[in-house]
């Protein structure tokens, strides 16, 4: 029982920007079928834009969590039009895409180090308090990161589910043309969610980045896992996903608290390996041979 | 003469140290393209598969004084038989299953060198590892003429793979699966033997580097090395097999040697700006590329002109 | 061509399906209780758009998975449950089929297309690089006979339009020398003149000893090449009988012929 406690406790406030993160790419992915390597650097960036507002207007953490997501959002919305669009336009293969993602990953990862350094860049927070339960120790600010997740997941899953837009997304996803037809903005409603889902990124890349601090491999060192999840979860669509999220941030720290945390890490990931590998053919039936 | 001879070769331990990283990328190239270009599996882990024959490679050296064939034949069997477990993962997984995973397999060999490092010095690093042989002061050179024979090979049994019903097979299961299914073709046995085959090359070359650097560090292994190959192929033209000589000439070649050897570069600007802007500069090529010549410089497969000539036979 | 494919001495393989259902969500597309298919040599398959042909056929080749019921593949000596094997071993044993929807290899020429039906396993190991002149040699001349009796713009290079695409597909097939053919709409999107053609090739294959089981459209088709139709509306084979049977059969013009169907 005390295991599972701390594992529990210890996996929902070390890894709950996973499941924000993981969240974010789901819509892009669910949207526009497409794994955007580069969502990565909306995290990173997500990181970095938080501490910049953070460190020099000496903003509250709070505020600059807003900022930094609003312009995350906005960042992922410009690599959609400048990038994605274009290679949806051209009618570029599937590999492909993720290839352009990936060089726009690379790109930006190294660009952001000519304006950020490659120096560890840390926020001012005021010095958190520590608390406990059931013997296992966490600080006020993991507290308040993991009830914001919370919400703000929530509030993502609402808006999804049960607004216009998202009804007007699932319209979009499944047959885009008749979505046009019955007067649907392709455009606009495309551009929302790339924007919610730069925001989650932006979002969970502050909070990882408030946890420790902005470097340039942050987002890139999360992506793996972030897009297990979202294989491995989004077939059962974004509830999945935040259960995925949840369960591999318990189930990492379940086994961190067991065996080293390398090797923690490494039997995840098998782990995950196995499970992509048990349920490969779920999407074959669609080849019409 | 000399002056001349200063001017062009003026540093011989860099210009061999860059014709290695060359001739490293291409022959890496050259086994990518046949898993993407021509089966159409995108494996985002050739670090991975790499570096498990690198430090297959160097553990055997090191630890436990295996000879050089030996220790080489065993780290193209370390890439082989990941490869045969990542081909046997993938093989009913679409594309990005085939990102996650083959990621996810170059991350776990990452991981378990940082993480066992009783056996790979984790990152303090293992070494030394020597060439096997001395020739005296040019063995380096040798050692460049090992990995030209090796990368010519390779390129070799590519374009005869092109020509050859065993091509056929690889291109019709990466083109349309279930359609070479329905042709009597094992589609999965045909993935799951490409990885194992060209994945034990990459071990191999991973082998090759050990005696390259001496000293093998994890840092060695990040996907800085899948994106160059990766922007190498692309750029040369993936569908080809000389595709990544191309490419590899025109970007590693370019950042590695030319610009590194020859362009009076402020130490610090060499030291810090270069690689940075080089990153940059392959990912704006793969996006570019991709979107706008997407089958890269030399362009479509040829199979016209081939079966012609067949027709012939 | 392949492992299995010597036909027994002793009559027709036959496909023998027994409880086969398939439903995608809430709609039943195929649920047959017991059916024979191959006993003659050509047997037609119609009836209304949704009757559950093409799924049929599908679920024999099992490129889509039955939720219920055993497809066997029974000649005369041995018995095969073809609902147990993987799609290139069905292919393998001889039962194979056309495509309705446009199928080809997007790299491939049509050269290449064919010389892929005809190899063997043993020439597509990885080390056979220098197996080309052996496949060619060996079956150049039957692949020259097919591009001989079908126009093609440009043979040595890829098939341009949806017709020569549809003639590949069915010549790939061929190539195969499969015991027992389906052929999905073999001539939707031909000439007349063409489909003449491969309706005479089809009854060479037959003289053979090839049996044909054929869903079309194009009903002269089917009144003029089939031994035995089988009628299937909502998931089954309602009727069976012979073309002049089943033409004048009122449960077939009411809900087929009569709908202003063809």
């Amino acid at each position: 029982m005390d295991f599972i406690a701390k594992a529990v406790i210890i996996g929902l406030t070390e890894q709950a920007p996973l499941v924000l993160a993981a969240m974010g790419m789901a819509l892009i992915y669910n949207l526009s079928k497409v794994i955007n390597v580069a969502f990565a650097e909306t995290i990173t960036l997500g990181a970095y834009f938080a501490q910049w507002v953070n460190v020099s207007f000496g903003a509250s953490f709070y505020l600059s969590l807003a900022v930094s997501g609003i312009l995350a959002g906005v960042l992922s919305c410009v690599t959609y039009l400048v990038v994605f669009r274009t290679a949806d336009r051209r009618g570029v293969g599937v590999v492909e895409v993720i290839i352009i993602s990936l060089g726009l990953s690379v790109l930006l990862r190294y660009s952001l180090q000519f304006v950020f350094g490659t120096e560890a860049r840390f926020f001012e927070t005021p010095p958190p308090t520590f608390m406990k339960l059931f013997d296992v120790g966490f600080t006020s600010f993991q507290l308040t990161a993991f009830i914001l997740v919370v919400v703000l997941a929530l509030l993502i899953y609402l808006f999804v589910q049960k607004t216009v837009w998202g009804r007007r997304v699932r319209a979009l996803a499944s047959d885009a043309d008749l979505a046009k037809v019955s007067g649907i903005n392709p455009l606009l409603t495309t551009l929302v969610m790339w924007f919610i889902a730069g925001a989650a990124g932006g979002l969970a890349g502050a909070f990882w980045g408030v946890a420790s601090s902005a470097k340039p491999g942050l987002g890139w060192d999360r992506f793996l896992l972030t897009l297990l999840v979202v294989l491995v979860g989004g077939t059962r669509g974004l509830r999945g996903v935040i259960l995925a999220g949840m369960g591999t941030g318990v189930l990492l720290s379940a086994l961190k608290l067991e065996i080293a945390p390398l090797r923690a890490e490494i039997v995840l990931l098998v782990a995950f390996i196995l499970v992509l590998k048990l349920r490969g053919n779920r999407f074959r039936e669609l080849a019409k041979v | 003469m000399s002056a001349v001879w200063e001017y062009l070769f003026g540093s011989p331990a860099f210009l061999i140290f860059g014709t290695y990283t060359l001739m490293m990328i291409v022959g890496l190239g050259i086994l990518l393209h046949l898993q993407l270009g021509v089966t159409g599996i995108g494996n985002f882990g050739v670090a991975g598969f790499w570096g498990a024959g690198l430090y297959t490679f160097g553990i055997l050296q090191v630890h436990y004084d295996v000879g050089f064939w030996l220790a080489l034949l065993a780290a193209a069997a370390a890439g082989g038989v990941l490869g045969l477990i990542t081909g046997w993962v993938i093989a009913d997984l679409d594309d990005d299953g085939v990102l996650a995973a083959t990621l996810a397999v170059a991350t776990i060999v990452f991981l378990a060198i940082e993480s066992e490092r009783d056996i790979t010095g984790g990152r303090v690093g293992l070494g030394t590892i020597d060439f096997p042989f001395d020739v005296g002061e040019r063995t380096d050179l040798a050692w460049l003429g090992i990995l030209f024979g090796v990368t010519g090979v390779l390129l070799w049994y590519a374009r005869r793979v092109h020509r050859s019903p065993y091509g056929r097979l690889l291109i019709a299961t990466g083109t349309n699966e279930p359609l070479a299914r329905s042709l009597t073709k094992p589609a999965k046995r045909t993935k799951v033997g490409v990885m194992a085959l060209t994945s034990a090359g990459m071990g191999a070359l991973g082998g090759l580097y050990g005696p390259i650097v001496h000293f093998l560090f994890p840092t060695q292994l990040t996907v800085a090395i899948t994106v160059s190959v990766i922007t190498a192929l692309v750029l040369g033209g993936q569908q080809r097999p000389l595709g990544a000589f191309v490419g590899a000439v025109l970007t590693v070649g370019l950042f590695d040697i030319v610009i590194k050897l020859y362009v009076p570069l402020p130490r610090d600007v060499l030291e810090h700006t270069f690689p940075v802007t080089k990153q940059v500069v392959f990912g704006a090529l793969l996006i570019f590329v991709l979107l706008f010549r997407p089958l890269g410089f030399l362009g479509r497969m040829r199979r016209e002109t081939h079966v012609e000539g067949l027709t012939r036979v | 061509m392949s492992e299995g494919n010597g036909r027994t001495p002793g009559g027709r393989a036959v496909i023998r399906i027994s409880g086969l259902t398939k439903s995608f969500g809430e709609q039943t597309v195929v649920n047959i209780d017991e059916l024979v298919l191959g006993s003659k040599r050509v047997e037609g398959l119609i009836g209304p758009n949704g009757a559950g042909k093409t799924t049929l056929m599908r679920l024999i080749m099992r490129s889509t998975k039955a939720d219920t019921g055993t497809v066997t593949l029974d000649d005369g000596s041995t018995e095969v449950v073809l609902s147990k094997l993987a799609p290139h071993r069905i292919a393998s044993l001889g039962v194979v089929k056309t495509n309705q929807v446009t199928q080809d290899f997007a790299g491939l020429t049509i050269w290449d297309s064919l010389l892929l039906a005809v190899a063997q396993r043993r020439d597509e190991r990885p080390h056979r690089i220098y197996r080309e002149r052996h496949v060619v040699e060996t079956y150049g001349e039957e692949i020259q006979g097919y591009l001989d009796t079908f126009e093609f713009s440009e043979p040595g290079g890829f098939a341009h339009s949806a017709g020569e695409k549809k003639l590949l597909d069915l010549i790939r097939c061929l190539l195969l020398n499969p015991k027992i053919l389906l052929l999905d709409e073999p001539t939707a999107g031909l000439s007349e003149e063409v489909t003449a053609q491969v309706i005479e090739m089809l009854r060479t294959k037959v003289a053979e000893g090839m049996s044909v089981i054929i869903v079309e459209h194009d009903l002269d088709v089917i009144w003029g090449f089939s031994d035995i139709v089988h009628f299937m509306a909502e998931g089954d084979v309602i009727l069976e009988g012979d073309p002049a049977y089943i033409r004048a059969h009122s449960t077939v013009v009411e809900k087929y012929l009569g709908s202003g169907h063809v």
